[in-house]
């Protein structure tokens, strides 16, 4: 059985013009362990689906479960990084990572450890006392990593972490979060990561989802059978073999607008 | 009240232009506009009467001139600063475009900058009739000198039916009209230029977000209509100003006070030749001290009520619609239109002296509140959505919510009004500390009522004493208090990228 299930979701928003409908009967399943990857373009529905994982938001019609429960709201074995990175400007880097464990029933000793141990996995040492304005956007995305894995949850989701980082900082950070995803001592070990670009999937994901717009809806997925750590294949036939896979669905699809976004 | 707004955009055009345009000049216009607008308004009143009536001999002509100098004072300053925010705002590649293809003159006034800032004119427009509204209530009806010198309008309609002749039906006729005026006026002129003025915006790129609304149900579009308005008064309104401030040193605000202090008091020493006479200053201080505790009563009220409003709309945005329409409304009726109404309620509910100190403190309260409430809900409009989920992610809630995300997040906000509020109470303190009814005047202490019976006796000399002194609260206030949070509140602005 899946740790996540998405059963026959739908998803409309009401707009001005008339109804629109964000996902059309979307199914599918995330195991245990498994690093997923949802790529499409901008208006497919991919954060929406986050979204409701996180229970952020719900589907007008189906169901999603985690655990075989239904999801009725966030939970504590859901976790999230932010595209925007989502700091709050008045809280310095360690009480950014604090924040997350307010709600836990914990000691504020064991509180500021465990930020403490984050801020070091993160490469934050030196810079606790800094406030965000004063990170650089690497930096940033850092913390809210340090953040998310806070609260020890079994899945961390993803929201196009890296896309506004340049690609040499991008890089690192996803060598980063792999190497947390392959450290299995620690929690979380299930990994939804969304993204429009084609070889991040590929380079990260066990499995990749491929979605289209209007409406939203799962145009096909893809195995991505490449040995870790993948790095030393990044430039291999095998790598574009599976990159080629994908933006053959995609161009089926007719969706054209996906590399130059 | 149409000519004076003619005046005003010619004048903040003409000033605004400049002052963005020639730094130098900016650098001393900037801080001088700032010191005039934020001293209240009315306190100048009495004074520029005083002047403008010894000109003309007291004829009518003189009066209406006084009225529009009033009502100028009150609507200039956010069509001044609406322009200069707009100048400075401008993206610099639109400088560069015209130097490039060489226009210059008319040519770029016309083609560039008029349609860059058109939409801050207009949203300075708006704010501008709201307190032009406020303030024609005052003028019409003006009592200097032991004489009472009117003019025909509504302000002179709603003075007299509630204070000569104590009628709740006749100042309630009143107020309805006033209120249907502000909100046709709201309706068919600015919000026609306001829908043309987003065409003009820059950078309102903004990406996919399908927002779950009731479809077009007749109040998703007052909704509509009511967030398209304060958005276009945000734009002008706080943010930018304070930037502008924050540019100019303070050296330079210290001589402008200075010059100012100088040009008044020699005005009206040298000129007009006032005896200088001794000075009550223990008066001075007890009238101060109760003013300052009754605004000081009304802004705690306000900012609780602003704070409790912010939350609320965070935690159930369902709720949102409600405020807003609530507010708006409840804002576009001149706060000065219904103190009569307010005053003859409670003054019949309690004794006198009690009855006045609620309505008195109401009325600040209402003179208060809505420069918080606005920019609140600003504020949480634009509260950036992945905060939120990260509210909701790691479940910070209630009384935590509270204190490590509402307040911090809308301290820029809550600043912001407050100086706003200040200033509106302060002008408010005038007209509510003193009433003048049926040829009896109920009075409760303090610095506006002090003004205003200098004024009734025609006594220049302590109207000088007063200004002065309220104008330097005013002042000190704003440089000792809120300049120092506005510093620390910069650094909370969330931002979405």
């Amino acid at each position: 059985m899946p740790l996540i299930r998405i059963e026959q979701v739908s998803k409309a928003f009401y707009e001005p013009k008339g109804e629109l409908l964000s996902l059309d009967n979307v199914s599918f399943g995330i195991e245990d362990t498994e690093f997923l990857a949802i790529i499409g373009p901008s208006g497919c529905g991919k954060s929406t689906i986050l979204r409701m994982i996180a229970g952020l938001e719900f589907p007008t019609k189906g169901h999603i479960y985690f655990q075989d429960k239904l999801i009725k709201g966030p939970m504590p074995g859901v976790s999230m990084v932010f595209q925007n990175f989502a700091l709050l400007p008045w809280k310095t880097a360690r009480d950014n990572i604090l924040i997350a464990l307010d709600a836990k029933p914990i000691s504020r000793r064991e509180k500021e450890e465990v930020a403490q141990a984050l801020l070091k996995k993160l490469g934050l040492e030196g810079f606790e006392n800094n406030y965000p304005s004063e990170l650089s956007g690497g930096m940033k995305q850092r913390v809210g990593i340090a953040r998310a894995l806070a609260v020890a949850p079994d899945v961390l989701l993803l929201d196009e972490p890296f896309s506004s980082l340049d690609e040499v900082t991008a890089r690192e950070l996803r060598k980063e979060t792999l190497r947390i995803w392959n450290d299995r001592t620690t929690h979380p070990d299930t990994f939804v990561i969304v993204t429009h670009l084609v070889e991040e999937a590929v380079l990260m994901a066990d499995r990749v989802l491929i979605m289209a717009p209007r409406p939203g809806r799962i145009i096909g997925e893809v195995k991505i059978d490449i040995p870790r750590p993948r790095f030393e294949y990044a430039r291999s036939s095998l790598f574009f073999g599976h990159v080629d896979r994908i933006e053959e669905i995609l161009e089926k699809a007719g969706v054209e607008d996906m590399k130059h976004v | 009240m149409s000519i004076t707004y003619i005046i005003c955009l010619a004048f903040g055009l003409g000033v605004g232009i400049l002052a963005a345009t020639k730094e130098r000049v900016g650098n001393l216009i900037i801080p001088l506009l700032d010191i005039l607008q934020s001293v209240p308004v009315l306190g100048f009143f009495p004074l520029a009467l005083a002047v403008i009536i010894s000109a003309f001999h007291g004829s009518t002509f003189g009066l209406e001139l006084a009225s529009m100098f009033l009502l100028f004072t009150s609507m200039e300053w956010s069509i001044v600063f609406g322009v200069i925010a707009g100048i400075k705002s401008m993206p610099s590649y639109l400088k560069d475009m015209s130097q490039v293809f060489h226009i210059e003159g008319w040519d770029y006034l016309k083609h560039i900058l008029f349609p860059s800032i058109y939409p801050y004119v207009i949203a300075g427009s708006i704010l501008a009739w709201g307190s032009g509204w406020y303030f024609v209530i005052v003028t019409e009806f003006i009592n200097y000198g032991g004489k009472t010198y009117s003019l025909p309008g509504l302000g002179y309609y709603l003075q007299t039916a509630s204070f000569r002749y104590s009628s709740v039906w006749m100042s309630l006729a009143g107020l309805a009209t006033i209120g249907i005026i502000v909100f046709l006026m709201n309706r068919l002129i600015w919000h026609r230029l306001n829908e043309r003025a987003k065409e003009h915006r820059f950078l309102l790129i903004h990406g996919f977000t399908p927002r779950e609304s009731a479809g077009q149900s007749f109040w998703a579009k007052q909704v509509s209509y009511i967030d398209s308005r304060l958005n276009a008064v945000q734009g002008v309104h706080l943010p930018s100003w304070f930037l502008l401030r924050f540019r100019i040193r303070r050296l330079n605000y210290l001589l402008v006070a200075v010059g100012l202090l100088i040009v008044i008091v020699g005005v009206f020493y040298g000129w007009i030749r006032l005896p200088i006479t001794s000075l009550d200053l223990e008066h001075l201080a007890r009238d101060t001290g109760y003013s300052m505790s009754r605004l000081a009563i009304a802004y705690f009220i306000s900012l609780a009520l602003a704070i409790a409003v912010g939350y609320l709309i965070l935690q159930r945005p369902t709720t949102k619609n409600a405020i807003i329409i609530f507010t708006d409304i409840a804002q576009s009726i001149p706060a000065l239109a219904y103190f009569p109404l307010l005053w003859l309620i409670f003054t019949s509910i309690f004794p006198e002296q009690i009855g006045l100190e609620i309505a008195a403190v109401l009325l600040m309260l209402t003179g208060m509140l809505w420069y918080l409430i606005f920019n609140v809900i600003e504020a949480v409009e634009h509260w950036p959505k992945e905060i939120k989920d990260l509210a909701e992610v790691f479940r910070v809630r209630g009384r935590r919510y509270l204190r490590h995300m509402a307040i911090p997040a809308l301290l820029p906000a809550l600043v912001t009004g407050s100086i706003l509020a200040w200033g509106g109470g302060w002008n408010a303190t005038i007209v509510s500390e003193y009433v003048n009814i049926g040829n009896k005047v109920h009075t409760i202490p303090g610095l506006g009522s002090a003004l205003d019976e200098a004024s009734q006796t025609g006594n220049n000399h302590q109207l000088v004493v007063l200004l002065v002194v309220m104008s330097t609260i005013v002042i000190v206030m704003n440089s000792l208090i809120w300049r120092r949070l506005l510093s620390r509140a910069s650094t909370h602005v969330l931002e979405e990228e």
